[in-house]
């Protein structure tokens, strides 16, 4: 303590704004915690390795629970990759990367922000600083045959598959992304051969699709609340006989089964679940082409993502009664692309691309590109995206493909 | 209005007076009016509060009791007053914390939370979380004054769980 000749009692312990001594104090967890829950998770992996408290506190059930209360909860991106060479897939999450220039003049120094721009020279750093990092990996059965859906905070995959005609996929595992750990969900009441998943207002309904026309007790549905499995009325209506099971999806929050018989015509049937009734749809054949393809709904509006190499984001204009093009990508054009998908991202879309890399080594590579379209509605009629970043996030051996590109809620 | 005024002693022994509606921004002190455990001539003493940080809670304080009276006031104000009234309080939080240094802003956030003032918790948390993003962890350390208690095998090991290179 420096030597003063005033009284100690009435000495200010804090110096004045201009005071040379500079005591940050220390905060007690519970406004560390108001703080780092304020933070976007993109920046975690990095603030946990400023110190161990740090680290303790960014995995803490605590944080999560104040994310929660402050509402300040954001969409998270995952994305997993298949390893050719072994069955165990490897899982990252979209984050910060570690690597930037400190800039120690501002007393917060300067934060790396820049406006967007298309690295011109395609190289592999990001210039958002972007990145895909790895998390834990599960391991668990076979990879070949499986789905995957998130409610809320948590991913769930189902892996379907038979042995002996017997089939074995009787429960969902899934990982909270909070603490990137994968659990086991009870077992459901009847094993699937080639389910089919989706997520309707937080419950997850899983379809059976080898079941030859019989429709009874093909849909269950499983309660993450509750932890309960319970079966789903079947579809009885008349028009559905001799019919199988193609795909299944969610729209305004009702879930549709696309159905076709044995002379490839289409039929298609929604349940509501707040009637707790089937009714018999004609799903048009535009909306349908755009489920089977890479597809995402934000607010109602359908954003359809046409595999070609025009590189076009569409959406279906219901008033309209029409696809029309998603204006103001067009600097994402020019970009060379193969095998790509599009996710709704809180009110945002993200696309995700590959990029083959020439290179002269063994492994050939590939580029991960990604890139965040935020939409903006003029008028009430048009939809016009904006390109909010868009980079390279990961560089991974060409031989790996693209499983599942997921959005947590966190 | 001399009723509605209450004072003020911090641990350093300055005394402040301030409008009681000011005052109860703070839910400790709004207890302490409710229970009439505040003598009229006796000033309420804040031994945690030193004077400086304490003139700053109450700065805040005046500030916002004025806009939540003119939330009464105006009741059926158009959204674009409502909005240029928004604007203007954030813009004087945005100065007001631009105006102090971080020590200053760090004591000024556990005086919130001894006084139990949820607004300006939130406004210098607020404050902390945007401006650790985007920062390199010796930046943070900085910030926050402290030290790195890894040793450089268990950094080693959280870079390689978070493992930013394809492993």
């Amino acid at each position: 303590m420096p030597w003063s000749s005033s009284n100690p009692s009435t000495m200010p312990m804090i110096g004045k704004d201009s005071s040379p001594v500079n005591i940050i104090p220390y905060l007690p967890d519970d406004l560390l915690l108001n703080c780092l829950a304020r933070v976007s998770r993109l920046y975690y992996p990095i603030l946990s390795l400023v110190s161990k408290r740090f680290c303790s506190l960014l995995t803490s059930p605590e944080l999560y629970k104040t994310r929660t209360l402050l509402g300040s909860t954001e969409s998270c991106l995952y994305v997993c990759l298949q390893s050719p060479h072994s069955s165990k897939p490897h899982w990252f999450a979209l984050s910060r990367g570690p690597t930037r220039t400190p800039n120690p003049s501002s007393r917060w120094f300067i934060p790396c922000f820049s406006p967007f721009r298309i690295p011109r020279n395609r190289a592999r750093t990001s210039s958002s600083g972007n990145l895909l990092v790895s998390v834990a990996a599960h391991n668990f059965g076979p990879m070949r045959r499986w789905i995957s859906a998130t409610v809320g905070s948590d991913i769930y995959i189902m892996v379907g598959g038979y042995t002996n005609h017997e089939p074995w996929a009787r429960v969902l595992f899934f990982m909270d992304c909070r603490s990137h750990t994968w659990h086991k969900s009870p077992s459901m009441l009847v094993a699937k051969k080639k389910p089919l998943m989706n997520v309707v207002d937080g419950k997850i309904y899983v379809v059976e699709t080898s079941t030859n026309c019989d429709f009874s007790n093909v849909i269950e549905v499983f309660d993450p609340k509750t932890q309960i499995w319970e079966h789903v009325l079947s579809p009885t209506c008349a028009e559905i006989r001799g019919t199988y099971i193609e795909k299944s999806f969610v729209f305004e929050g009702n879930f549709y089964l696309l159905l076709r018989d044995e002379f490839l015509r289409d039929k298609n049937v929604v349940y509501k679940p707040k009637e707790n009734k089937w009714d018999v749809v004609g799903v048009g054949f535009k909306m349908l082409m755009a489920r089977l393809f890479y597809s995402c709904v934000i607010d109602n509006v359908l954003y359809f993502w046409y595999p070609d190499s025009s590189f076009m984001l569409k959406w279906y204009d219901y008033e309209g009664g029409s696809w029309r093009d998603l204006k103001g990508l067009e600097e994402l054009h020019k970009l060379p692309k193969l095998g790509f998908c599009c996710v709704s991202y809180g009110s945002k879309i993200v696309l995700l691309w590959e990029e083959n890399v020439s290179s002269s080594g063994f492994t050939k590579k590939k580029m991960v590109w990604c890139a965040e379209i935020v939409l903006e509605t003029h008028n009430g009629q048009e939809i016009l995206g904006k390109v909010m970043w868009c980079d390279v996030v990961l560089t991974v051996p060409k031989s790996y493909p693209l499983k599942q590109l997921l959005v947590a809620t966190i | 209005m001399s009723s509605n005024m209450i004072m003020l002693k911090s641990s350093d022994g300055a005394s402040f007076e301030i409008e009681e509606a000011a005052a109860r921004k703070s839910k400790i002190i709004a207890n302490m009016i409710e229970v009439e455990c505040v003598d009229e001539d006796k000033a309420i003493p804040l031994q945690n509060v030193t004077g400086n940080i304490l003139a700053l809670v109450i700065e805040y304080c005046n500030k916002h009791i004025v806009d939540d009276d003119d939330d009464v006031a105006t009741e059926e104000a158009s959204e674009e007053e409502e909005e240029a009234k928004k604007k203007k309080v954030d813009d004087w939080e945005a100065e007001f914390m631009n105006s102090m240094s971080l020590e200053t802003m760090f004591e000024l956030l556990l005086a919130a939370n001894y006084l139990n003032i949820k607004s300006l918790i939130d406004l210098v948390c607020q404050t902390i979380a945007n401006n650790i993003k985007d920062k390199t962890p010796e930046e943070v350390r900085k910030i926050f004054s402290i030290e790195n208690d890894f040793t450089p095998e268990e950094e080693e090991e959280i870079r390689k769980e978070n493992a930013w290179a394809f492993g």
